[in-house]
């Protein structure tokens, strides 16, 4: 508490006056970056509204990336200290993990007859598998390099839909296209 | 809590007392609400044995962390040692790491909430490339253009954050149910949609016979 009055250049009653405690305090900042980061995807995919599912996962997930190496403090907030702050926390982070699943599991409508094999839990499988990586990069002072994860993250991601060579196509797509 | 409900009370040295009591009491209260006097309390030592084994709550804690990842390591470690081919081991090693969540669900709940605080520490850092030296046993030479660097760090992590989520709703023990997605899901980064395909096909036939073998 002392720190955080101290860098802030309030008092302790100020403080109060805002948040009702360090952890009301945490919750607030991930809030804030959860949504900055939300608009961020959300722009960005909205730019390309009418493109296919393929597309629009990469590009959320090209932002995402970048945004995690552009606002690194506000990265640790989302994916390693709200870990550390307790129950609502916990529930917090899980939501949000589970609404990009649910974005995710948009793709099993346009899976490949071949897919019909996908387990029912793939997606939240694979949301927490990039948000454990991406806690280990901001954790070893990695960040900036989070984007160089892109290829590799979104043909994994596309790939049980849409096989391999199809998931690389869209890929490449994104990757060669230019910003809109 | 007090100390005589806890199965260490009156056997253990008074260091082993008050790391199992920071596990019991960190997992059940979070890091942040736990002080000094309730680890020393649940241990039912004096506060002398504290001061005598650990500086302050952040060592205890943190020595707790090392002596779960060393538990936790022990427990894989016979299943790594076997002789069989990389996915099987690694099937073998998930399943295994289910049962340790059920069996051991403090220890599992400990490790996966101070993970972020003591993360970094070298013995976990050690514990960590342990595992993903053991995940990395998948690489194939044939197949290894195909494979992402960050293949083993995303492999433990559908495991670890699979276990998070678990246990933010209270159900950690159940991990062994999700075994054949995770499973599913590194085949699919190292060995390509085809052998996960396959993994789980396999995985249902052996469901319906019986539950899945601990052992290879």
């Amino acid at each position: 508490m002392e720190h955080l009055t101290a860098a802030a250049e309030i008092g302790v009653g100020s403080f109060y006056s805002l948040c009702s405690g360090k952890e009301d305090c945490l919750l607030a900042l991930y809030d804030d970056a959860v949504s900055e980061a939300r608009s961020a995807i959300a722009s960005a995919v909205g730019e390309r509204a009418e493109s296919s599912w393929p597309e629009q996962t990469c590009v959320g997930l090209r932002v995402l990336l970048d945004w995690v190496a552009e606002q690194p403090l506000q990265a640790r907030i989302v994916f390693i200290e709200i870990q550390t702050a307790g129950g609502e926390a916990l529930r917090r982070y899980t939501a949000t993990l589970d609404s990009a699943a649910e974005f995710l599991a948009l793709g099993r409508k346009i899976a490949q007859p071949s897919s019909r094999r996908l387990p029912e839990s793939l997606e939240q499988t694979t949301v927490s598998g990039i948000a454990w990586l991406l806690h280990r990069y901001l954790s070893l002072g990695k960040a900036a390099s989070a984007p160089e994860l892109f290829e590799d993250l979104a043909e994994l991601v596309l790939e049980p839909y849409l096989g391999e060579d199809q998931a690389r196509e869209a890929v490449s797509q994104v990757l060669l296209a230019p910003p809109r | 809590m007090s100390a005589p409900g806890y199965p260490w009370a009156g056997h253990a040295s008074a260091r082993s007392r008050l790391l199992e009591a920071a596990i019991a009491t960190v997992s059940a209260l979070g890091y942040e609400i736990v002080t000094v006097e309730m680890i020393v309390d649940v241990a039912g030592v004096g506060e002398g044995d504290f001061e005598r084994s650990f500086a302050d709550k952040d060592e205890c804690c943190r020595r707790a962390f090392e002596d779960v990842c060393d538990h936790f390591d022990r427990h894989l470690l016979p299943v790594y040692a076997r002789t069989a081919p990389a996915p099987a081991k690694i099937r073998a090693a998930a399943y295994a790491c289910a049962d340790y969540c059920r069996e051991y669900q403090q220890r599992a709940r400990y490790g996966l909430q101070v993970r972020s605080r003591y993360g970094r520490t070298s013995r976990a850092e050690q514990s960590l490339k342990f595992h993903l030296g053991q995940m990395d046993s998948l690489r194939d030479e044939d197949t290894a253009h195909r494979i992402p660097a960050a293949a083993a760090e995303l492999s433990v992590g559908f495991f670890a954050g699979h276990a998070i989520r678990l246990d933010a709703s209270g159900r950690l023990g159940e991990l062994r149910a999700s075994i054949p997605s995770l499973l599913y899901s590194v085949y699919n980064v190292y060995l390509g949609r085809s052998a996960a395909e396959r993994l789980l096909q396999d995985e249902e036939i052996r469901g319906s016979q019986q539950l899945p073998n601990r052992s290879i």
